[in-house]
């Protein structure tokens, strides 16, 4: 059997060490360019950007944008959103 | 389907009604036709039709009801969601329409219902895709597309190199219902945005949108309360617990549970609470019960 890579150590290691500092530096500011926030004037959708326009913008990849943008999407909720979400289901149903 | 689509074709009827009429025979409540190019007004490059099929020309948008009309009554938001109609039929749908384009008119199909491409982002707007091809109109409920008859419609599409006439946009806007501009005049809300003020926000101005926000990180806890972002959030939690017995509780508990057994069985997976669209005059219209049904009761 093959061995694994050890992700405590390594280029692995070394990759999401690097990622994490993008996301310190720029996981707020692509959340807020991403479609977290939809606006309309009237009907029509102010066009939000796509991964490859925010990396244009901040001198990012768009892999690393997505990726990013990933780890913001979940970083930015709140584990307790979930559980008034639930209480709010249940009370409802009561 | 073949011998239907040999039949169709021979007659005078247009090809795109033939199409629409595939479309509604497979299942769809409501069918219309975009052209491909007139995405690129809205879409970013990346998330056109031709980013997903070269040579795209037209898309066939086409939807049905969300829900079983008695699921909208229904008291208990789990189990509406566990009442989805069209949501479990619209990939038969989409799969006859495209087969259909390609064995009866040499062009090709590819269907797509909506299938995120990367964390929350779609490949391509199923919503913009419904408002071109005049499904519908955007909502003050996050701008979803509420179609005139139906109220809150599950989408999907067919993109395809074949050359169809469009339809067009509506030129009437669904949304606002007249009796939304009267509580709007009244008490400066209207239902959905008085029922959840944290997702949604806007304004009516001479009985039309103005403008209104959608916070779609603030929605996905109430849609997907037991989904994949449930799950990850939960887990982190549990990470960060030192003591066993409580990540234990968290872990075996009620929510923990249900969303792995969400993510096992896709029973809760996309659950909306519905809480905006529960009181929207548009989709309790739309799921009303018909009056000509064709096997009564005794009273």
């Amino acid at each position: 059997m093959a061995e694994l890579p050890d992700i405590r150590t390594g280029e692995r290691r070394a990759e999401m060490r690097g990622r994490a500092e993008l996301y310190r530096r720029f996981g707020r500011e692509i959340f807020e360019l991403s479609l977290a926030h939809q606006r309309y004037e009237g009907v029509k959708q102010v066009r939000p950007l796509s991964d490859a326009e925010i990396a244009l913008r901040l001198g990012l990849t768009e892999e690393e944008v997505a990726d990013l943008r990933c780890v913001a999407e979940v970083d930015q909720l709140s584990t307790d959103w979930f559980r008034e979400a639930d209480a709010f289901k249940k009370g409802r149903s009561r | 389907m073949e011998q239907d689509g040999d039949r169709v074709l021979s007659s005078e009827e247009p090809l795109e009604a033939v199409i629409k009429r595939v479309t509604l025979g497979a299942g769809a409540r409501v069918v219309g036709i975009a052209a491909a190019e007139s995405f690129r007004d809205y879409a970013p490059e990346g998330h056109r039709p031709e980013d997903l099929l070269p040579g795209a020309r037209s898309v066939v948008v086409f939807g049905g009801p969300t829900l079983t009309a008695g699921a909208w009554r229904s008291p208990e938001p789990r189990f509406m969601s566990q009442n989805k109609v069209f949501a479990l039929q619209r990939k038969g749908t989409a799969v006859k329409v495209a087969l259909w384009i390609e064995e009866n008119t040499g062009h090709y199909a590819v269907y797509y219902d909506g299938v995120r491409e990367s964390g929350l982002n779609p490949y391509l707007s199923l919503k913009l895709a419904a408002e071109l091809a005049g499904l519908g109109t955007r909502s003050l409920a996050g701008g979803v597309i509420l179609n005139p008859e139906i109220g809150l419609m599950n989408l999907s599409l067919v993109i395809t190199t074949l050359a169809l006439e469009p339809d067009a946009p509506l030129s009437d806007p669904v949304c606002p219902h007249p009796s939304c501009v009267v509580v709007w005049e009244a008490r400066g809300t209207t239902p959905c945005l008085e029922s959840c003020p944290e997702c949604l926000s806007g304004e009516l101005k001479d009985g039309r949108i103005d403008h209104m926000e959608y916070e779609r990180f603030r929605c996905v806890p109430r849609a997907t309360t037991a989904g994949v972002h449930a799950f990850l959030k939960l887990l982190q939690e549990a990470f960060a617990l030192d003591d066993a017995e409580e990540r234990n509780a968290l872990l075996s508990g009620d929510l923990f549970t249900r969303t792995v057994t969400s993510l096992g069985f896709g029973s809760e997976l996309v659950a909306g609470c519905f809480k905006c669209l529960s009181r929207c005059p548009v989709c309790l219209s739309g799921t009303r019960l018909k009056t000509d049904v064709t096997h009564q009761t005794k009273a």
